[in-house]
């Protein structure tokens, strides 16, 4: 089939639309034809399909329809673009699956001593906190049982050496000032640092227990 | 392509193509450059251009070349500003789709690991 030819097909085929429709399609394909040059004109036909097809994309779109480029695609190239898209589908599950492999193998080497770690961290320094509380309390009341025998070695000796005594009874003083004040910062501790740390690690296992439902 | 074009994708890319020659252009070279981009049936451009004219997003007009007819096309003052609104819309819908595609990837994996932890 020859331009001439083929031109003179398309213009029997739309024979049933309306003139200057005809006309002008026909004007169309004659200037295309020239456009592309005498020597191109094998490789024209040859792209434009037949001029069945080209009446039929010209009767869907007066018919109002939508073209899509796509739908001549499948007649013109075939499928042979999509058969490596396809493979890769079938690949890709194995890449997923492999992927979580390793990211299981990361956690387990990577995670189980990182956790320990943290976890030995909070441990120490909970162990800490809890040793300096109990320093305070036993040293406060260590001091307030010493200055109790301090007054009352002072109080034993206030006639037969008063100054000595009173020196005494100012150490006394002194230790049952500082016991005091270690033991009061004890109870501080136990009243308000303890609850709170408690209060804190229990929001953690709530929201570690929520986190593992929804999971 | 694996995607289809669709019909108003079409049209944007047509008239794209038109207006990127501020002085018109011709059926045969606006088909050479849409097939640079996608690929496309010769005979699915012409009822393309002709809905356009018919949207009055192209005008067209003659003009003498080489001692034949040639009907130039050019995009129309309400061409360009659907070419505009196309533009827009591309952007936004690219922008979605890429984001979707993007995120996937990293719930997927994501997915996998909290599953193998709750068994």
């Amino acid at each position: 089939m020859n331009k001439e030819q083929f031109i003179q097909r398309l213009d029997e085929l739309l024979r049933d639309i309306s003139e200057s429709e005809r006309l002008e399609a026909i004007a169309y394909y004659r200037e295309y034809f020239e456009d592309a040059g005498e020597e191109k004109e094998e490789e024209v036909i040859r792209e434009l399909g037949s001029p069945e097809e080209v009446a039929h994309n010209i009767r869907e779109e007066l018919a109002g329809k939508e073209i899509m480029a796509a739908e001549n695609m499948t007649e013109a190239n075939g499928t042979d673009d999509w058969e490596p898209l396809q493979k890769d589908k079938k690949i890709n599950p194995l890449v997923a699956g492999l992927l979580a492999v390793i990211g299981i193998l990361l956690l387990i080497t990577a995670g189980i001593p990182i956790v320990s770690a943290v976890l030995g961290v909070v441990v120490g320094i909970v162990a800490v906190l809890f040793g300096l509380l109990v320093a305070a309390l036993v040293v406060g009341a260590a001091f307030m049982l010493v200055s109790i025998v301090l007054l009352a070695i002072g109080i034993v000796n206030v006639i037969a050496q008063p100054v000595a005594a009173l020196l005494l009874f100012g150490a006394a003083f002194l230790f049952f000032g500082t016991g005091l004040l270690l033991m009061l910062a004890g109870v501080k501790i136990c009243a308000v640092a303890i609850p709170a740390i408690i209060r804190k690690v229990t929001q953690w296992g709530s929201f570690l227990y929520r986190r593992g439902k929804i999971a | 392509m694996v995607f289809n074009t669709g019909a108003a994708l079409l049209d944007a890319i047509v008239l794209a193509v038109v207006s990127k020659e501020p002085a018109g252009t011709y059926g045969y070279k606006i088909t050479q450059d849409v097939r640079l981009v996608i690929e496309l049936s010769e005979s699915t451009l012409y009822p393309v251009l002709r809905r356009l004219l018919k949207y009055g997003y192209l005008e067209t007009y003659d003009m003498e070349c080489a001692g034949r007819n040639r009907r130039y096309y050019k995009v129309t003052v309400s061409g360009q500003a659907q070419l505009d609104a196309y533009r827009n819309a591309w952007k936004e819908y690219a922008e979605k789709i890429s984001s979707i595609f993007e995120l996937k990837k990293v719930a997927q994996a994501g997915e996998k690991i909290i599953d193998t932890l709750s068994k």
